[in-house]
């Protein structure tokens, strides 16, 4: 689910075009919370692909 | 002698002894001096990385920033955001070959993985023209808010000496142990404070947030939006990429990495910090909320804008208060840019560019001899005087970003390049810039009918792609010594 890194990357340089057609704080400030949460479930998708290649 | 002026002062020499007591119970050899005997946890490097990330620049320069430019200066909450996202991955790998490699200064990591010192000196000497720049902002925000909150009665120049002193005090004796323990208190500290100022002062003068823009769009309907010309889309957009790419080639950053003491505390840094910048937002809210309040700053004095709106609000205590909180901000990431200058100079300067046979007592020696030297250095740039916070930030980014190329063609799976590839590279990238500065001739000038879009790229992007193209070039084309060794392959 590496691709879901993706997202941010899109999010943050799509935001000041989005803004230019208050918003532009929001966005980025939510797509800060959005990169926290994919980094955690990708780690933890790895840590679990791990334990499995250790069975 | 005002509540403020006392407060500022308790801060000062409360910091001071607990960086100071830092150095109980232990042995300072290099590596325990430098990088707190690689035993770091989650919780040290989050800490420490934090307080790099949150220094006077977040401080004064964001809020400045947000006062005076408003939409361009939400690219420092992007940046960060996705800096975090490449660091998920590329910090374990440092990590790992550090660690391995018992890699203890910035430079370390290039000469040892191109086998070449003189590949070690030359990124050291891009490293340490980047860290003055860095240690010229911490120190210029140390003037100015204990100026600004002593109400005048210190003037900035004695603050900045004050600073520089007891930086280098506490460094000497403590190495990063001292920075640690500062650490945890400023962070505590700034991050209520900002949460509070965010909250508060948009409240205490507009009744909310959106009243706020509201009065701020009723008399500057323009300021919402990105201008046509300069700091447009396409100096946002660049800008964005450029210090997400350079972020953890601020030297002082991948200290951090390597005091670490698992991979895995690296990579859960790396989580938690994006949630961290949010604090920032908190302070560009001060900077919008001082447009109205504290009008007509310009230039260099946009800095001022929180503290003029601070004072405009509280009692001398309370100043006192986000004086001494800012006091901190400027000495924790100031003293881990020092800490790490002087290991460079040590390690990379001294050892790899003259004495290859030093011991590391030796190397230790000279380290303690160059960071008192280094800090004179940035205090006679602080003393010069000039640009605003970010745009000193700015530049600095765009010379440390020439570094990436030869980082991350090192640590792909199989690696790519040469060191003469990665000299090439890091040549073509400073030529560009150090061009383009003594000549001030920038892509407006050279490109002068292309589309906005295109002539306000960020210069800094502009000379790292000839820089990774020059890397390319002569890697493929140039000669073919050894390769660089692997991620994690001790030497």
């Amino acid at each position: 689910i590496r691709w879901l890194a993706a997202l941010p990357v899109i999010a943050f340089f799509s935001g000041g075009w989005l803004s230019g057609h208050p918003f532009l704080m929001a966005w980025n400030v939510s797509w800060l919370v959005l990169t926290s949460l994919i980094l955690l479930v990708i780690d933890r998708s790895e840590r679990i692909e791990d334990d499995e290649d250790l069975q | 002698m005002n509540a403020a002026l006392v407060l500022i002062a308790l801060f000062v020499v409360g910091a001071l002894a607990l960086a100071l007591l830092a150095r109980r119970g232990r042995k300072m050899s290099l590596e325990q001096w430098a990088l707190g005997g690689r035993g770091m946890g989650t919780v040290m490097v989050f800490l420490l990385m934090a307080g790099e990330s949150f220094s006077t620049f977040t401080f004064l320069g964001a809020s400045g920033w947000s006062y005076s430019k408003g939409a361009p200066a939400f690219y420092i909450l992007a940046y960060g955001g996705l800096a975090y996202l490449m660091a998920f991955w590329m910090l374990p790998a440092v990590w790992r070959y550090a660690t391995a490699n018992k890699l203890v200064s910035f430079s370390d990591f290039w000469a040892h993985k191109y086998n070449s010192r003189a590949l070690g000196v030359v990124v050291s000497v891009v490293a340490l023209a980047g860290m003055v720049a860095l240690l010229t902002i911490q120190l210029r925000g140390l003037g100015i808010i204990v100026s600004e909150a002593s109400y005048g009665s210190i003037a900035p120049q004695v603050s900045i000496w004050i600073g520089a002193v007891v930086m280098v005090s506490y460094i000497l004796v403590s190495g990063i142990h001292g920075s640690a323990n500062i650490a945890i208190v400023k962070d505590l500290l700034i991050l209520g404070l900002a949460v509070f100022l965010g909250i508060y002062l948009p409240w205490h003068y507009y009744g909310g947030v959106t009243p706020m823009f509201e009065a701020i769009h009723a008399q500057r309907p323009d300021f919402f939006s990105f201008p046509k010309e300069g700091l447009n889309l396409g100096w946002y957009n660049s800008t964005i990429l450029l210090t997400a790419l350079g972020y953890y080639l601020y030297p002082f950053n991948l200290t951090s990495v390597y005091a670490a003491k698992s991979a895995s505390a690296v990579r859960r840094n790396t989580i938690l910090m994006p949630l961290y910048q949010i604090v920032i937002a908190f302070l560009f809210i001060v900077g919008f909320a001082a447009i109205l309040k504290v009008p007509g700053l310009q230039g260099a004095e946009v800095d001022l804008a929180l503290f003029g709106l601070v004072k405009a609000t509280f009692d001398p205590w309370f100043v006192g208060l986000i004086g001494g909180t800012g006091v901190l901000t400027a000495l924790v990431p100031g003293s881990m840019i020092l800490l790490t200058a002087s290991t460079v100079i040590g390690r990379n300067v001294y050892k790899e560019g003259f004495a290859p046979q030093a011991s590391d007592r030796q190397v230790a020696r000279v380290a303690r001899v160059a960071l008192p030297l280094f800090a004179l250095v940035a205090v006679y740039f602080v003393m010069r005087g000039g640009s605003t916070i970010v745009s000193i930030a700015i530049f600095a980014s765009s010379l440390l970003t020439q570094l990436l190329p030869s980082l991350l063609f090192s640590l792909m799976p199989r690696p790519f390049g040469t060191r003469h590839a990665a000299f090439a590279g890091i040549a073509a990238g400073a030529a560009v810039l150090g061009a383009s500065m003594l000549s001030g001739v920038g892509l407006p000038q050279l490109l002068p009918h292309a589309p906005a879009a295109v002539k306000s790229i960020n210069l800094g992007l502009v000379a790292l792609a000839c820089n990774a193209l020059a890397f390319v070039l002569v890697a493929t084309l140039g000669p073919r010594p050894a390769t660089p060794r692997f991620a994690g392959q001790p030497a």
